[in-house]
């Protein structure tokens, strides 16, 4: 068995996304865009999968202990979760991309997932 | 002037009431030059040579 | 009583060649019907030209000479103009002529230097030499009564100034009534007889200082004579700073009204930027605090997810500890059925067990049950209840909600912004051109005057104390030095005396005759007013010292400011009052007086013209005015028509009658 990742990465056009979002100035870091787009791909129902062409951009240290125990929990199946998480973030990161295509902007309220109405 | 007539009449009424002493005639007069006169020296002039006048006149009697 | 009887133009502005107003004999009104752009305005600046002798537009722009020559007449070589006014007054008869011709040498003038003005005036053919010529008009036509013959929209401002009490202006006009009232005839004598007093006193003073038993008396007097000098001095500067202060202030609320436009613009302006400020900073806050949640937003965004899986877990351990209580009840089944088996006796009914059951048994046993699938169950169970610790240990925080909100503000407030922004950028473009420092310069200005105006007035109550305690020190020397005084000095006591007593005399006449004045202005002014007027409710107007007026309802109580078509009324009111008690009566000139009125006001108008002055002149539009309406109106008391007629653009004339238009 190989060993999980230590970087996580973004390939040619993942990263063009990334480097639009940033540029709106609205989230604080780049990994922040990045955790973000992971929770897009998660409520999205993307599976984990394989990364081709991904450069590297930050080290593994960015996702706190949480978040890859959440991915760990929710995806039972996924033997190395950075690799996952790597995967669900370039995934995400092309979810917002369309939208930002289709929107012409960022909507970030329309990419978190609906309130259900408050229970009376 | 008749526009004076007015005027004068207020000055009358004052005189009689409260300036007995003072010669209505002497009174018109003035009125007469400050009504006339469009320098006030000319009028100053005119009025002290008017007074001069009475004062003198009432002396000689 | 100054009567005009012919008007006469020749090359002024749009009329070309000679052309004349007769004015009728008889009291009575006189119409001319035009429109503006024949000539009605330059009308106007003729009769303005031939009382005053300036060719002043609105608002006392200066119109240039050059300008004002008939275009035509130019053209064909014929420069400058005239204007020639006969009138009467006192029996006598005048003629007033005011020509601007090119300077002796120009063929050609270009501009006003290359022209000259000049005045004639004939009295009873005999033409006046320059000094009279000027004395006789300063006292038969002096501006500042002949300005209100001429009832013009300035006019009506200057009025409709004084119904605004507290305004400077107001109280300018206020003393120019004055003024025209006749008033100046015994503050003069006040002034002159107290001049003449203060030299008598002068005299009395040296008369006993040369006689040895009053000499130290007189010393005291030429002393407090002179300290008087002083005091007076003192007193005039501190007035004519006043007064010269006062009049800047008017001049200021006139600019500062016009600008009062451009202030309100600007407060809004620097309030939006203000606003703004207090936005960005909004905004930003907003901005850096959504990062901040942002940068935790997944948390939140997967809850859902999470506890989804939360429930799936907790379902699937219910079934599987459900199932291992099943194992454990089939395990014990199971033993019992291997007693049984083996001792071929069942454990629970204590039966033999048949063959056919011991074969089932046999079969029973053999096969895969629930207790193999529970170890199974164990390993898993275990997993499970490993993640739901996981689970558990898993911040539940969920900032979405917080998130949204986030946005939402600071979305309201981007627009917000935008707005505010675009509301500016109007205000800018409104204000474009107009110099802002100005009217900031203005307000400054202004607030310092009303502070000046404050001490120097503050000032003035304490020297007029000190004169009058000076006056009172010397009646009391002079009443000392009558019983001591000799012949030579009682002469010149006795002339002081005289002075003294004409100048109380005088002095409080003119207390006196002001308010009687007053009095009967408010008078008559009221019942033109109650003509003019169409509200029955209004009993009349009332004016108090400064001339200001208000409007009395029938109940008793003041009405306070009207529209634009009341305050005309009003105005015409005082002026024809005020004609009524003028020592120097004359014509009133009006030009479009009724515009501003409704039907009823119009009528209400014209029906008393008559009554305001004997001699009305009036330029009206068609439009302001239906000659057939006119003439059904004034009956006999219209004494002449006039219209204009329009030749060329520059060239109009007039004629007698109505024209065209029936």
């Amino acid at each position: 068995m190989s060993e999980d990742r230590k970087t996580i990465g973004l390939t040619k056009r993942t990263r063009g996304i990334l480097d639009k979002i940033v540029e709106k100035d609205r989230f604080k870091l780049g990994s922040d865009v990045a955790k973000f787009a992971l929770a897009v791909a998660v409520n999205a129902g993307i599976k984990p999968g394989d990364v081709d062409g991904a450069e590297t951009v930050w080290s593994t240290t960015i996702i706190e202990p949480e978040l890859r125990e959440t991915v760990r929990v929710l995806f039972p199946d996924a033997e190395m979760p950075y690799r996952a998480i790597e995967s669900l973030i370039n995934a995400g990161l092309e979810i917002v991309g369309k939208h930002m295509e289709e929107r012409g902007d960022l909507v970030l309220t329309e990419l978190m997932p609906t309130r259900p109405a408050p229970a009376k | 002037m008749s526009d004076l007539k007015d005027l004068s009449a207020t000055v009358e009424d004052l005189r009689s009431k409260k300036y007995k002493e003072l010669p209505s005639d002497l009174v018109n007069a003035i009125l007469a030059i400050e009504a006339e006169a469009l320098d006030s020296l000319k009028a100053a002039r005119q009025i002290e040579r008017v007074i001069d006048k009475w004062l003198s006149e009432k002396e000689a009697k | 009583m100054l009567r005009l009887v012919q008007l006469r133009l020749q090359n002024f502005g749009p009329y070309k060649g000679d052309q004349v107003i007769d004015f009728p004999h008889d009291d009575g009104v006189t119409i001319v019907y035009g429109e503006n752009m024949r000539g009605k305005t330059s009308l106007l600046n003729a009769i303005r030209y031939a009382l005053f002798g300036k060719l002043l537009g609105r608002g006392s722009n200066l119109i240039p000479l050059h300008q004002t020559g008939n275009w035509e007449a130019a053209a064909d070589g014929r420069f400058g103009f005239k204007v020639i006014l006969a009138f009467e007054h006192d029996g006598h008869q005048y003629e007033l002529t005011r020509i601007c011709a090119p300077r002796p040498g120009v063929s050609k003038p270009e501009s006003d230097a290359d022209y000259a003005e000049e005045a004639l005036l004939r009295k009873d053919k005999n033409v006046l030499g320059p000094g009279e010529r000027d004395d006789e008009l300063a006292r038969i036509m002096p501006e500042q009564v002949s300005r209100f013959f001429l009832f013009d929209g300035e006019l009506l401002q200057q009025y409709e100034e004084l119904l605004r009490n507290e305004s400077e202006m107001g109280q300018q006009i206020a003393q120019a009534i004055e003024r025209i009232l006749g008033i100046p005839i015994l503050t003069n004598a006040r002034r002159d007889l107290r001049e003449l007093h203060k030299a008598a006193q002068k005299q009395e003073s040296k008369a006993a200082q040369k006689d040895l038993q009053t000499r130290e008396l007189g010393n005291h007097l030429a002393d407090l004579t002179e300290q008087r000098a002083h005091q007076e001095k003192e007193l005039a500067r501190l007035e004519a700073a006043v007064a010269q202060a006062r009049e800047k202030k008017a001049a200021l609320e006139g600019a500062m009204r016009k600008s009062e436009r451009l202030g309100a613009l600007l407060s809004e302006r620097d309030r939006l930027a203000k606003e703004n400020g207090e936005l960005d900073e909004k905004i930003a806050a907003k901005r850096d605090r959504l990062k901040e949640v942002l940068a935790n937003s997944w948390h939140g965004m997967l809850s859902a997810k999470l506890n989804e899986h939360r429930r799936a877990v907790a379902t699937k351990t219910q079934e599987l500890e459900a199932r291992a209580k099943d194992a454990t009840i089939a395990a014990t089944l199971l033993d019992q059925k291997t007693v049984a088996l083996k001792e071929r006796v069942c454990p629970v009914c204590r039966q033999d067990v048949s063959s056919e059951a011991g074969a089932a048994l046999v079969a029973e046993v053999g096969a895969p049950n629930a207790a193999d699938q529970a170890i199974l169950d164990q390993d898993e169970l275990l997993e499970l209840r490993k993640e739901m610790a996981i689970l558990a240990g898993l911040d539940p925080r969920d900032d979405t909600d917080l998130i949204r909100e986030l946005i939402v503000t600071m979305e309201d407030a981007v627009v917000e912004r935008a707005t505010k922004l675009d509301r500016i950028a109007e205000i800018e473009d409104q204000i474009k051109g107009v110099d802002q420092s100005t009217f900031y310069a203005q307000k400054s200005e202004y607030e310092a005057l009303i502070r000046d105006i404050t001490i120097l007035e503050g000032g003035i109550k304490p020297q007029r104390q000190k004169g009058l305690e000076i006056d009172e020190s010397i009646a009391e020397i002079e009443k000392r030095l009558r019983k001591v005084g000799g012949v030579e000095m009682e002469k010149e006591r006795q002339r002081s005396d005289l002075y003294g007593k004409l100048h109380s005399l005088f002095s409080d006449a003119v207390a006196e005759y002001r308010e009687r004045l007053r009095k009967r202005v408010e008078a008559d002014a009221t019942s033109l007013f109650v003509k003019l007027t169409s509200e029955p409710d209004y009993k009349g107007l009332a004016i108090n010292e400064s001339y200001g007026l208000s409007i009395m309802h029938k109940d008793g109580h003041e009405i306070p400011l009207r529209s634009a078509g009341a305050e005309h009324v009003v105005a015409l009111s005082l002026m024809g009052a005020l004609q009524k008690n003028a020592p120097l009566r004359g014509p009133i000139i009006m030009d479009s007086p009724l515009q501003r009125l409704d039907d009823t006001h119009t009528r209400n108008v014209v029906k008393a013209l008559p009554h305001m002055a004997q001699q009305v002149a009036l330029l009206v539009y068609e439009s302001e005015l239906k000659p057939q309406f006119a003439r059904e109106l004034l009956l006999g008391k219209l004494r002449a028509e006039y219209h204009m007629i329009r030749r060329s653009a520059r060239h109009t004339e007039i004629e007698k009658g109505i024209g065209s238009a029936a």
